[in-house]
């Protein structure tokens, strides 16, 4: 059974860039320049308040050096304290205590998909955890921070009893978060890039027109006895079987 | 008296004003042509019909077949033979354009026996004649595959040497196939990055239907070959610093004029 299979060589790649450059830098350009304008005059800018804490064994007692056995140890405490934040139950003592606060002061409460959407925690492979809350409100960045604060001793009590949370650093003011311009460009420069060579790449594959000597001797049998360099065509007289005849 | 003011030798000026036939050309496009006539002249010579004609053609329009016709006929009256370039394309006639001549005496009076051969032509340069179109014809294919066109091909071929024949695209229009099994075959004129792969297919299927002989392909408004073949620095240095040593088409042109105007004023005198 004879199967068609259509290669694409590298040197095709290499074609299509030199021959559609252009194209792909200044769809790349454009592409920055609108991340670039969006990023920095409206984008939202958001607001990260965070808190740290250690935990360890209630055995050990607070020393003033641990073991590795002691981190290692430690470490799988906090690796499943993080996975433990963003857990329905979790979730949702903390949008309870948030909405009862809110209540009290008059605020609009909150969902617990907007609590879950905004925290996010972090560990360097150590006793410490670090929980980071975001919003476009500085304050309600610090509130959430504050209400895991208050309910993670308990949280990470209630799954490994013998462990002792020590808060390290307490909800912090929230502040504002870089809204990353140069990257955010750099990266819509290169997708910009990438999508405009794919089309250049596409139409390149869909184009059946002959494109060289070595086109033409590969896909036909018939001798091909010269190649004529470039000569100026008429743009008046544009291809098209509907004009051809019409005496000038 | 006005046949004598016809056969004038058509201006030197006037061929190079048109950018297809301008000598302006830079060395390789010349000498592109030159490579040409020699392949043709093999294929000519190895064709199973000895016949002198070339029918030059191709798929669709504006794929510089009639610049072809033209240039390839001008390359090969250099080689002090007697060239012959007819425009067989009635429906839209190109050749007269290029040479700034009128159409109003060609090939279709000379099928219809309307006018002689010598009325008829157009002296371009020494070696290369002109045949126009002709004036309009509402029947360009059946005046093509007509007896009269048969015994007029074999007049002209027992007066020259070869014979170029600029014909309408195959695929419009079937001109091209009425007449072509009189000559030693069909040249293709294949544009870079314009002439489709399917429509060339069927193009020489078309052609092979017929039982016509395909002398080749020539790969026209070739945009690689000045690249590859022309590096900066290498081949070009090294070539083109001669190239003004190089018997241009429209340098001979010049000449011949030249020459001519000479004996002219001579025989004034």
């Amino acid at each position: 059974m004879e199967h068609s299979e259509k290669t694409v060589k590298l040197s095709s790649f290499l074609k299509v860039v030199q021959q559609s450059w252009i194209l792909i830098l200044v769809v790349g350009i454009l592409c920055a320049s609108a991340a670039f304008v969006y990023t920095s005059f409206f984008k939202t800018q958001e607001y990260q308040s965070s808190m740290r804490l250690m935990v360890y064994n209630t055995n050990w007692g607070e020393k003033a050096t641990y073991s590795t056995s002691d981190i290692s140890a430690s470490s799988a405490i906090v690796e499943a304290s993080i996975t433990a934040i963003k857990e329905g139950m979790v979730i949702s003592q903390v949008t309870q205590l948030l909405n009862d606060n809110f209540e009290k002061n008059g605020i609009a409460p909150i969902t617990e998909k907007q609590v879950k959407s905004m925290v996010s925690a972090s560990s360097d492979e150590s006793m410490y955890m670090t929980i980071y809350a975001r919003s476009e409100s500085p304050n309600l960045s610090k509130l959430v921070i504050q209400a895991y604060e208050t309910l993670m001793p308990d949280i990470i009590n209630g799954i490994f009893p013998a462990s002792t949370i020590k808060i390290t650093t307490s909800a912090t003011e929230g502040t504002p978060i870089s809204k990353k311009v140069i990257p955010t460009s750099l990266l819509a420069f290169l997708a910009g890039a990438a999508l405009s060579f794919t089309v250049a790449l596409m139409f390149d594959m869909m184009d059946t027109t002959i494109k060289s000597e070595d086109d033409f001797r590969q896909k036909f049998q018939i001798p091909l006895l010269g190649s004529i360099p470039d000569c100026e065509s008429t743009s008046a007289n544009k291809k098209g079987a509907y004009t051809y005849g019409s005496r000038r | 008296m006005a046949a004598a003011a016809k056969k004038k030798p058509a201006s030197a000026v006037s061929i190079r004003r048109k950018a297809r036939l301008d000598l302006s050309h830079d060395f390789e496009y010349r000498e592109a042509y030159k490579a040409l006539r020699t392949s043709i002249m093999f294929a000519i010579a190895s064709a199973p019909n000895k016949s002198k004609s070339i029918v030059v053609s191709s798929s669709e329009p504006n794929e510089c077949k009639s610049t072809l016709s033209s240039n390839l006929a001008i390359a090969l009256a250099q080689m002090e033979v007697k060239v012959l370039l007819i425009d067989a394309d009635f429906r839209n006639p190109t050749q007269h354009k290029i040479f700034e001549l009128s159409n109003n005496r060609g090939l279709a009076q000379m099928i219809a026996n309307l006018t002689r051969l010598e009325d008829a032509v157009n002296h371009i340069m020494p070696g290369l004649d002109l045949l126009t179109s002709g004036s309009f014809v509402p029947n360009p294919s059946e005046l093509l595959g007509s007896g009269n066109m048969a015994d007029l091909l074999k007049r002209l071929e027992n007066a020259y040497d070869y014979i170029i024949i600029d014909t309408p695209p195959i695929n419009v229009v079937t001109d091209a196939l009425m007449f072509a099994d009189m000559t030693c075959g069909i040249l293709l004129a294949v544009r870079q990055n314009e002439t489709n792969q399917l429509s060339l297919s069927k193009v020489i299927e078309s052609i092979n239907l017929t039982n016509i002989n395909i002398l080749g392909a020539v790969l026209t408004a070739d945009q690689g070959s000045r690249i590859k073949k022309h590096p900066r620095g290498s081949y070009s240095y090294r070539y083109n610093p001669y190239s003004h040593y190089v018997h241009s088409p429209t340098e001979y042109i010049r000449e011949s004029e030249a020459a001519a105007s000479a004996e002219s004023h001579e025989a004034d005198r």
